[in-house]
């Protein structure tokens, strides 16, 4: 670590310049890359050795097949005999037969390509270097991602390659306003994130914002989407997200054509997508995919599953310990029987539930799958039925634990803010009862309301109109849903409306 | 920062909820028992010339608050004079309303419960509410307003089979004078309460017209309540409604459709705390915007919280018990007269001088 | 900024958790009241009250619920019941109780308004409470007594003269608030249900026995089960129950009629001295049982019945209602208060000493009845 440090600052990038000779540019590049093995430093000479060049590279992260007959290859078997133009012209348009070449003399070039895995070459007498492609580093294959299966449509999800990912988006939106802005972040990682949009829809004080929020950031280490979520998310504190992130390449397209921004970064397979409405929590990519009666169903269905996992309890509570009233009479007959040898109070007991539900769902994500079996038994068996048989839980809150734990897994987007509203609600109503309840629910309600994602409101009512309504609560069919979101989108006709017409 | 502003139809959303906030539970309480409808359409009509004078102050001086306007139009000292006036009303008016409710709670639900903890509860969001400013509370007024037409509606189609339409008779057999003593009473509460409005006026945004949200509010607002009363009276009968101090709770209390779905006025009371939630910070809003042009301060967020705890404190001290808190409800009408008719009027004559000699 | 957030968090939430849960009360400290009896105290002062209140001891696996009995005395109502407290663990809640039953005795004696007004007051309980009158025993007996089908006595009770309505037509439902109506009411007097015991077999059961006739606030005198179905066709409130009658044979009844809708208008005619009550009633019914030989699809046949019909239940309300205006003088029909409510000049002139008015008027009632069908069977 220390050495590093240093290093950085005798040879700092910013001082050093390339000269015309091979050998010092060499030495450069060695200092430079002190104490690191994986550097490859190879000097070639052509046929009759005239010409000397050396190409570096890191190993494990070049393809070694183009170094060798791209690069090497050419080199070795060139003369060079009349020079019209600078040397390293000529290599470039006669020589060297790789695609993406970019000549260069900053060494802060130099370092940010060579290690994103391509090949400098210095040839002898020109202050000049050449950056050649030779990326070949080995990326997961693509394959469907684990947190966002879904029962039909593209299976295909993003990899830890940023130009994979992208090129994923690319043959989706074959477009001229497709634009994909590459921007580095991180001091010392030097992340390459892009920022991608379609020009014609993206809202260009949206876009701006962004940007601006992006220039705040100085890290030195940028590993995955979510270092930077958390910095430019408009409301850090809060536990909802107001920056959406996906793993799939279909989400990430499909929020494009609304009009929204997508955020890759170099080596996370999530994706983030902006402005992100509250009401995307309960959108799925399916959705769009499935019959949209069966999907506007399982839409309403998520919303009210997010409302019982967050109140459930709470409300429980609030009706066993404050207002029994509420109770019809034959369900209160059972409840205070079931209650009557429990030794906990209520609220409690409730509390305890929830946390040991907690402990058990935090194991069965982190378990390795195979003992996954035994837990559901030791969950099922020992903490549900043995303990209502041994009095110690009232079997109520069985079926009150099961239900929040159930309506959760419904709302996966939710997770973060889930476990803790429900211990906010609860405790609240076990002090105030169902009072306590509602003012819970209303604050939470006021922070949704005022949250905002890159200035717009994210529980935004305002002109419920006709059209928007069609992918908020339900999911429209497509041949009616003729425009975008307005204040996301800057042309906001998706459809021609002739066109949907004759599809009636 | 660019200004908040809320659309007319948030506006209107304000304005029902803002009437139906606190006369909901207390289901304007009157002496004439089944009549009680026809003094809501009596203090509907006897209200449409002051808010007729409201919304014309407001279109004389679009995106200005009635404090600006006592200044333009009175100069300076009494500018200020009248709006102290009004902040002093706004946070007298949230404190009889957060008192209204925290009897209510405590009577009907909690008896144990002393009411401080209660008030703190619905000051705390009202503080909230209030912070995060007039957009939020527009849209917050959309989606409660929204709970409230069902909560309502509901109610009544479930106890459609229990209301009888002969609690609705005989009609106006009550003495004479009753009538447009109750409506008046209607009139200045809640009706006339909407003269706060004024004073968050500066917020509407500039297209929409002052005469159509007011009118629109009233007469939505005037509509729910009716058709909450009249549920009250058909379910209760007359002498129930008189004399019960939280009719609207007590009518519910009765719904009963099969065996299961009793004992809904749980569910219900959230109603009434959410538009008395509303109220509270369209009060403390009005009083909070009146300090900021008082002292000429920047923004009016730093004040809410002062001014909440005003509130507090003086709906702690303001009654000493629910018996009196009814009794004041009689003299209300007299008392906030200056604030409602007077004073705007004498406002609305010096806006129109103002606006002829220019 | 955030560290002040965090101490007024803190200063709010210890003033909440420190003062502890004010109305925080577990499902198993409260004893929960399924219904409860008013008697007059031993020594003519003060009650004596008996609760009944469910016994969760068992698990809710063994299906049923047992009762227990609690009794308690004391100055008021509510010290009574406050009273009740010394003998069982937790406090008493009502708001599950679904019936009151008041001794006839203590409802001659002392005014409804004035017994049932603790209850009316208390939030607990709820304002759908049936309250009942024990005709022939003491209240505190007739809540310990048993009843057929259900483990707890005051809900069975309360199902019984809920449904009584639809069935029997023997007695007429009034919950707490619309007992306060009643009184509160001008020109109507307050029916309650009555109960007594009866044998069942051998062992002794609860039955419905009537209705309980008040006058003004005081318990007057009792309406048999029979009087009280003409008592609700006289009142518009009958909703089932049956029909008996005889064509032909002369000892017995052998037809049945079901009632299956009924409605009954009221006409009153003033002539400055007297008030005369036109009571016109319409009555569709099921012809379900007929143990003489009558072919039902002979129009004639079926005509007789309903003129025969018509003639003996046009004579039955109008004895039920000669006898209330004789034995008792009040009205119970609510008559007064139609036309209080529909014809206020009149009222005017009648209103001030309308019981008066009612014991002398005169009766007139007029009865149709139409057989919508024979149930299943078409005997000749």
């Amino acid at each position: 670590m220390n050495s590093k440090k240093s290093q950085v600052e005798i040879g700092s990038p910013q001082t050093a310049v390339l000269t015309t000779s091979l050998k010092k540019n060499i030495e450069l590049i060695k200092a430079l890359f002190k104490d690191n093995d994986t550097l490859i430093v190879r000097e070639i000479e052509n046929l009759d050795g005239a010409m000397k060049y050396c190409i570096v590279y890191f190993d494990g992260v070049v393809n070694s097949i183009i170094i060798n007959e791209d690069i090497v290859k050419p080199l070795m078997r060139t003369d060079i005999k009349n020079l019209d133009g600078t040397l390293i012209d000529i290599l470039i348009k006669k020589v060297i037969l790789i695609n993406e070449v970019k000549k260069t003399e900053k060494i802060g070039d130099i370092i940010e390509s060579v290690t994103y895995g391509d090949t400098i070459l210095f040839a002898d007498g020109a202050a000049e270097a050449i950056i050649l492609n030779s990326k070949g580093f080995q990326t997961r294959s693509i394959n469907e991602p684990e947190s966002e299966k879904i029962l039909s449509g593209p299976r295909e999800g993003f990899c830890e390659s940023l130009l994979l990912n992208l090129s994923m988006i690319r043959r989706k939106v074959r477009s001229t306003e497709l634009k994909m802005k590459f921007y580095s972040l991180g001091r010392r990682t030097n992340t390459q994130a892009c920022i991608c949009y379609i020009d014609g829809l993206v809202n260009k004080d949206i876009l701006s914002e962004l940007y601006s929020r992006l220039d705040k950031i100085d890290m030195d280490g940028v590993i995955d989407t979510n270092y930077i979520t958390e910095i430019i998310k408009d409301a850090p504190f809060s536990l909802f997200k107001t920056i959406g992130s996906t793993e799939r390449p279909d989400v990430v397209a499909g929020k494009l054509l609304e009009g929204r921004i997508a955020v890759f970064v170099d080596g996370s397979p999530v994706v983030l997508t902006l402005p992100y409405l509250f009401i995307e929590n309960f959108q799925s990519n399916e959705d769009y995919y499935l019959n949209f009666y069966y999907t506007s169903f399982s839409r309403l269905l998520r919303i009210f599953a997010f409302i019982l996992t967050v109140c459930v309890p709470a409300f429980y509570v609030a009706i066993v310990a404050f207002h029994h009233e509420m109770l019809p009479t034959s369900l209160l007959i059972h409840v205070a029987m079931e209650r009557k040898n429990v030794p906990l109070p209520a609220a409690v007991e409730a509390f305890v539930m929830l946390i040991v539900f907690d402990i058990l769902r935090e194991t069965g994500i982190r378990m390795p799958t195979g003992v996954g079996q035994a837990l559901s038994i030791v969950g099922a068996l020992v903490i549900g039925q043995a303990a209502v048989e041994a009095k110690m839980i009232a079997a109520p809150m069985i079926i009150i634990v099961g239900i929040t734990g159930i309506t959760n897994l419904l709302v996966p987007k939710l997770n973060t803010s889930v476990i803790y509203l429900r211990f906010f609600l609860l405790a609240l109503s076990s002090v105030l009862g169902y009072f306590g309840f509602i003012i819970g629910v209303s604050l939470i309600l006021i922070h949704i309301l005022k949250l905002r994602s890159f200035g717009i409101p994210s529980m935004a009512i305002p002109n419920i109109k006709y059209q928007n309504m069609k992918d908020i609560y339900i999911r429209g069919p497509w041949q009616k849903m003729i425009t975008r979101r307005e204040i996301i989108a800057q042309d906001n006709i998706r459809m021609n409306i002739s066109g949907g017409d004759k599809n009636e | 920062m660019q200004k908040e502003t809320v659309s007319g139809r948030q506006f209107v959303y304000m304005i029902i909820l803002f009437l139906l906030g606190s006369s909901l539970i207390i289901g304007a309480s009157t002496k004439i028992g089944q009549d009680t409808w026809i003094a809501i359409f009596l203090a509907m009509l006897m209200s449409v010339p002051i808010i007729l004078i409201y919304a014309r102050i407001i279109h004389l001086f679009p995106e200005k608050n009635i404090f600006d306007i006592f200044t333009e139009v009175f100069g300076k000292v009494i500018g200020k004079i009248l709006t102290s006036l009004i902040i002093l009303y706004a946070i007298h008016l949230g404190a009889l309303v957060v008192r209204n409710f925290s009897e209510f709670l405590q009577i009907m639900t909690m008896p144990e419960t002393p009411q401080l903890p209660l008030m703190i509860g619905v000051l705390s969001v009202t503080i909230f509410l209030a912070k995060s400013g007039i957009e939020v509370l527009g849209r917050w007024s959309a989606i409660i307003l929204a709970v409230v037409i069902f909560v309502i509606c509901f109610t009544i189609a479930s106890s459609i089979n229990k209301m009888d339409i002969e609690n609705f008779y005989p009609v106006l057999t009550h003495n004479f004078f009753n009538l447009p003593k109750d409506a008046f009473a209607i009139f200045s509460f809640p009706f006339a309460e909407s003269v706060l409005f004024l004073a968050l006026a500066a917020s509407i945004k500039k297209e929409s017209s002052s005469y159509k949200i007011y009118f629109s509010g009233m007469l939505a607002g005037g509509i729910i309540l009716t058709a909450a009363v009249a549920r009250n009276i058909a379910l209760l009968g007359a002498a129930m409604v008189e004399d019960s101090y939280y009719p609207s709770y007590s009518a519910i209390r009765i719904i009963n459709i099969g065996e299961f779905l009793t004992r809904i006025e749980g569910f219900v009371s959230s109603n009434f705390i959410l538009t008395g939630v509303t109220k509270i910070t369209i009060c403390v809003l009005a009083a909070s915007y009146g300090i900021k042009s008082l002292f000429n301060l920047k923004s009016e967020k730093n004040i809410i919280l002062p001014v909440s705890l005003c509130v507090l404190a003086l709906c702690y001290i303001v009654y000493n018990n629910t018996m009196q808190m009814l009794s004041f409800n009689e003299i209300y009408a007299f008392y906030a007269f200056p604030f409602q008719v007077l004073i705007p009027i004498a406002l609305w004559i010096g806006c129109e001088i103002k606006k002829k000699r220019l | 900024m955030n560290r002040k957030a965090i101490i007024l968090l803190i200063a709010v939430l210890s003033t909440f958790l420190t003062s502890g849960c004010w109305n925080y009360r577990g499902l198993n400290e409260m004893a929960i009241v399924s219904g409860l009896a008013i008697d007059k105290g031993e020594d003519a002062r003060g009650y004596k009250l008996s609760f009944e209140i469910l016994d969760l001891g068992g698990s809710s696996k063994e299906g049923g619920v047992k009762t227990k009995f609690v009794e308690s005395t004391g100055n008021t109502i509510f010290d009574a019941i406050r009273n009740a407290k010394k003998k069982t663990e937790s406090k008493l809640y009502f708001g599950n109780a679904r019936i009151i039953i008041l001794n006839d005795k203590l409802a001659r004696d002392e005014d409804i308004s004035q017994l049932m007004d603790v209850f009316l007051r208390a939030n607990e309980v709820r304002e759908t409470t049936n309250v009942v009158i024990a005709k022939n025993m003491s209240a505190g007996k007739a809540i310990s007594s048993k009843t057929l089908t259900n483990a707890i006595t005051s809900f069975e009770l309360q199902k019984i003269i809920a449904e009584d309505n639809k069935n029997t037509a023997s007695t007429m439902d009034n919950q707490l608030y619309k007992i306060y109506n009643i009184l509160k009411a001008p020109g109507e007097s307050l029916v309650l249900p009555a109960i007594s015991e009866v044998q069942n077999g051998k062992e002794p059961v609860l039955e419905i026995d009537g209705l309980a006739v008040f006058n003004g606030e005081r318990l007057a005198g009792y309406l048999t089960p029979e009087e009280s179905k003409y008592y609700l066709f006289a009142a518009n409130a009958i909703k089932g129950g049956l029909l008996t009658l005889s064509v032909e044979n002369q000892n017995a009844d052998s037809l049945s009629l079901e009632i299956v809708k009924n409605k009954t208008k009221v006409k009153n005619v003033y002539d400055g001295e007297r008030i005369k009550l036109i009571i016109q009633t319409e009555t569709d019914a099921y012809l379900n049982e007929l143990a003489e030989n009558i072919n039902v699809l002979d129009e004639k046949q079926i005509n007789e019945v309903c003129l025969k019909e018509e003639e003996k239940l046009s004579y039955l309300i109008s004895s039920t209602i000669k006898k209330v205006q004789n034995d008792y003088k009040t009205d119970i029909f609510g008559f007064g208060n139609k036309i209080y409510k529909h014809n206020t000049k009149l009222w005017q002139q009648v209103g001030s000493d309308w019981d008066e008015f009612f014991g002398s008027a005169e009766i007139e009632v007029k009865s149709k009845i139409n057989i919508l069908n024979t149930d299943s069977i078409k005997k000749l």
